[in-house]
């Protein structure tokens, strides 16, 4: 079975001369967070509605579920929940009402699929408002909803956060972790927000004036992330009675038999080596590691930052 | 007569255009399921049949989805423990690690009598407080493993928020004086009904107050509680130096320190069983901080019926 | 598609304007009750009293206008509030929404013209002008049918055009461009305009006594109201697959 639900190839985006999505290859792996990083205006939207066929590819392709959006969309369709920008929906009607049509017009996989798609969101059923009356947040909310509505396999949620108070957020952080983690969706999600997106993604793309400048998977980046020192030595526990004794150190971590993660960087190197040597231990490999997610995106959007 | 005739023919064209086109859509229906059948069998669990209110075929899809679904959940349960294990393993390989070695490395210096008199006492005396630590922190580590996994019990039932509070905080008061906290606490008179543990809701709060008296480097601590449409919120801050915003999303995550600091003080652990607790009672808990202002941490419980 | 127009009618729910403006079916048989009232005769050919109530400016400027108005009404929402990008990914296929949208306007149409001719019967019999008599009541109830449905074609233009728009005021616009063009139009000639091609069917075999039209030929009209619609969904089919 084919694994990667999402693939672009060279996938570009011109309105007249200017180049808003250029030559773009996303992979987006089944049952995993795709996070799309970037700035607002760097294209992110753009790239959604390629991929659900919303508005014309110049060249490249996209393929969702190994086929193209095109002539057999009503199948795939069926399997995408997604919100693009601030979902709109009828204003005379409530947002029960506003579900129950759209849960007509495409099928609905359970029985209550509509009370069950709005308990989600926590918003309440049979509610006399209508939409018309509905506070920002609620409104994004209700777009979750349809989006999750159908139980789809693929969610493309375009900034889901948009809108919500810091409580709305976390509710809604948390659930479309439990999404993928509880349930085994494949989401894709674009934020402007670096702690966003590094709090939810698996892994992570970031787009920067319409081209992708990195594709990884978090555990990759993370590994590059954190300022610490790290030491190979022979003898641990003689290591870290050096360390603790004599250069105050309180802040490390034991990594295996042999390695320790020193996070106070301002350490003299040269000093401890030194010490150890002299206490007969051998010192395998010292090196320092100085890097921040942060600083990593500074580096790749070319010194600006996205967060 | 003719056109009677006539007007009975048009009619059952009709009904065999009628008929025609039904047979086509359940034909299209059954190969619809067919395929979504197919895809199920190759192991996409997340496949859904969709069906409209009145097609014939609703019923069989609505099960065949909730078969899909069960076993997609069982499967993820599976994989979840399996994970939890694994997770288990990494924690007690580094953060066990990390105290032992430093406990053998004194013990071994008392040990082979590389240190004497006062400063072997000195030494003794470390090596007790690693071994404290490490004990706390495996205590810890099995109540976090036993939320994680879902085998903590829990006896919920409705009670006055206000009021388990108020108890808490009278045990509490005497500590915040000793350590010299100032405190500023406000809770209405009135009764907030919320279905809670109160022993987990005990530990929350605790928790919570640990954690401003040990990392925030404040002194001046604020509870309140106060009521909106739906929810009780529990507002505990403090004046102290606050949390950086990259670092403010992963506060609740297991063994997440902020100065990494895995010397004596925290283990990475109070937040992420205080999470743990608030999520069982539907509740959440989010945090809002400003560097060298202080933090505020917001726990908000469904108001119960 | 039975299942597209029966949400179009759910998409209606709490929409008071949309009974407000079945209201103005009553407009001129009030109108024509005055009339006659005023010149105090009794015992009208009904033909001539539904020509004024029913098919006079009812179905000249009152319908079309109306159903102009409730067509960019219909298609406002979803283009304001942007949400035809999500009926595509549900899919909804292009023109599977616009005749959908067609069929509730031909479905108001009939019921316009149907609250019309129930009123015509209203005003002509309580005053007696009209003697009650089947013939000619069956007869309004025909033509009345006759003017909604083909109305409803003929508004079709409208509807394309307030499908390609964002705004609602440019079709509002159009609307009365267009029903106005039509009056203006029928005197001089009968097949370039569907409202007046609507007219001269209505009024064929002299059936309606002293409406003069230039002669023309019925299937030349129909031909036209045919032209004019499939136009319309040709040009709405491009706008729409343009406007995603």
């Amino acid at each position: 079975m084919n694994d990667t639900v999402i693939k672009t190839k060279r996938l570009t985006k011109k309105y007249g001369t200017q180049t808003v999505v250029n030559k773009v290859g996303l992979h987006v792996q089944k049952g995993r967070i795709y996070g799309l990083l970037g700035r607002n205006g760097a294209g992110k939207t753009t790239i959604m509605k390629m991929i659900l066929g919303l508005t014309p590819i110049t060249s490249g392709s996209a393929e969702v579920f190994g086929r193209e959006i095109g002539g057999n969309a009503k199948r795939i369709y069926s399997r995408i929940g997604a919100i693009i920008e601030t979902p709109g929906f009828y204003p005379n009607l409530t947002g029960t009402e506003n579900l129950e049509i759209f849960a007509r017009l495409r099928g609905t996989a359970f029985p209550n699929a509509v009370k069950n798609a709005l308990e989600v969101v926590g918003l309440p059923y049979k509610d006399k408002k209508t939409f018309a009356h509905y506070s920002l947040g609620m409104k994004q909310r209700l777009g979750i909803a349809n989006a999750i509505l159908h139980d789809p396999e693929l969610l493309i949620l375009d900034e889901p956060t948009n809108g919500l108070d810091p409580i709305g957020i976390a509710e809604v952080r948390e659930f479309i972790k439990a999404l993928s983690v509880e349930h085994g969706k494949t989401i894709l999600i674009s934020s402007h927000i670096l702690s966003e997106i590094s709090v939810l993604a698996d892994d992570i793309g970031i787009i920067d004036q319409g081209v992708l400048l990195e594709e990884s998977s978090m555990r990759e980046l993370e590994k590059r992330n954190g300022k610490y020192i790290l030491l190979q030595v022979s003898d641990i526990p003689k290591t870290i009675l050096i360390l603790e004794r004599s250069f105050h150190v309180k802040d490390y971590s034991v990594q295996d038999e042999q390695t320790v993660r020193i996070y106070d960087t301002t350490l003299n190197m040269g000093e401890v080596n030194k010490a150890l040597v002299m206490e007969e231990i051998t010192v395998i490999r010292s090196g320092i590691c100085n890097d921040t997610l942060e600083d990593y995106f500074k580096k790749i959007t070319g010194g600006e930052g996205i967060a | 007569m003719n056109t009677c005739l006539l007007i009975l023919l048009v009619l059952a064209l009709l009904l065999i255009f009628c008929l025609i086109y039904k047979l086509k859509h359940i034909n299209e229906q059954i190969s619809f399921i067919k395929d979504v059948l197919a895809d199920m069998k190759a192991g996409n669990l997340n496949r859904r049949i969709l069906v409209q209110e009145n097609d014939r075929t609703k019923q069989i899809c609505y099960d065949i989805n909730q078969i899909a679904i069960n076993s997609q959940s069982q499967l993820i349960h599976q994989k979840q423990s399996e994970q939890a294990y694994k997770r288990l393993m990494t924690s007690l390989s580094h953060d066990v690690k990390t105290p032992l070695a430093s406990l053998v490395g004194y013990l071994e210096a008392v040990e082979s009598q590389l240190v004497t008199g006062k400063e072997k006492d000195e030494y003794i005396h470390v090596a007790h407080e690693k071994a404290q630590y490490l004990k706390h922190f495996v205590e810890h580590l099995f109540e976090w493993v036993k939320l994680d996994s879902g085998e903590q019990v829990f006896h919920f039932e409705v009670s006055d928020l206000n009021e388990i509070t108020r108890n808490i905080m009278a045990d509490w008061i005497l500590v915040l004086e000793n350590s010299h906290f100032e405190y500023e606490i406000d809770i209405p008179e009135e009764e907030y009904p919320v279905r809670m543990d109160s022993n987990a809701y005990t530990r929350v709060i605790n928790n919570l107050l640990q954690n401003v008296m040990v990392h925030s480097g404040g002194s001046k601590i604020i509870l309140r509680i106060a009521k909106e449409q739906q929810r009780v919120k529990v507002i505990i801050a403090d004046n102290g130096k606050g949390i950086a915003s990259d670092k403010l999303p992963h506060i609740f995550e297991r063994l997440y320190q902020c100065d990494h600091s895995r010397s004596a003080k925290g283990n990475g652990l109070g937040l992420a069983i205080t999470r743990e607790l608030v999520n069982a009672h539907k509740g959440t808990i989010t945090v809002n901080s400003a560097l060298d202002r202080g933090t505020e941490f917001v726990i908000s419980f469904p108001k119960a019926l | 598609m039975l299942r597209l127009v029966r949400i179009e009618f759910c998409k209606l729910r709490r929409k008071n304007s949309v009974w407000v403006m079945l209201v103005s079916a009553f407009v001129m048989p009030f109108f024509a009750f005055l009339y006659f009232g005023y010149l105090g005769q009794t015992n009208i050919d009904p033909r001539l009293f539904y020509k004024w109530s029913a098919f006079g400016y009812t179905s000249f400027i009152i319908l079309p206008f109306i159903l102009g108005l409730f067509g960019t009404m219909l298609m406002h929402d979803e283009n304001r509030y942007d949400m035809l990008k999500q009926l595509w990914i549900v899919p909804v296929s292009k023109m599977g929404y616009f005749f959908s949208k067609f069929f509730v306007v031909l479905a108001y149409s009939i019921c316009f013209m149907f609250i019309n001719a129930f009123a015509t019967v209203l005003f002509g019999v309580i005053p007696n002008y009209v003697v009650v008599e089947w013939s000619s009541i069956l007869f309004l109830l025909e033509r009345c049918f006759e003017i909604a449905v083909l109305t409803a074609i003929a508004i079709l233009p409208i509807l394309a055009v307030s499908a390609s728009q964002k705004g609602y005021i440019f079709p509002i616009c159009i609307t009365l461009l267009y029903v106005f063009a039509g009056f203006l139009i029928t005197p001089v000639n009968t097949w370039l305009h569907p409202i007046s091609c609507i007219m001269v069917i209505i009024a064929r075999n002299g059936a309606v006594p002293g409406m003069t039209l230039p002669q023309s030929s019925v299937p030349l009209e129909l031909l036209s109201i045919c032209v004019w619609g499939i136009a319309s969904v040709l040009f709405a089919n491009l706008r729409l697959s343009k406007r995603k």
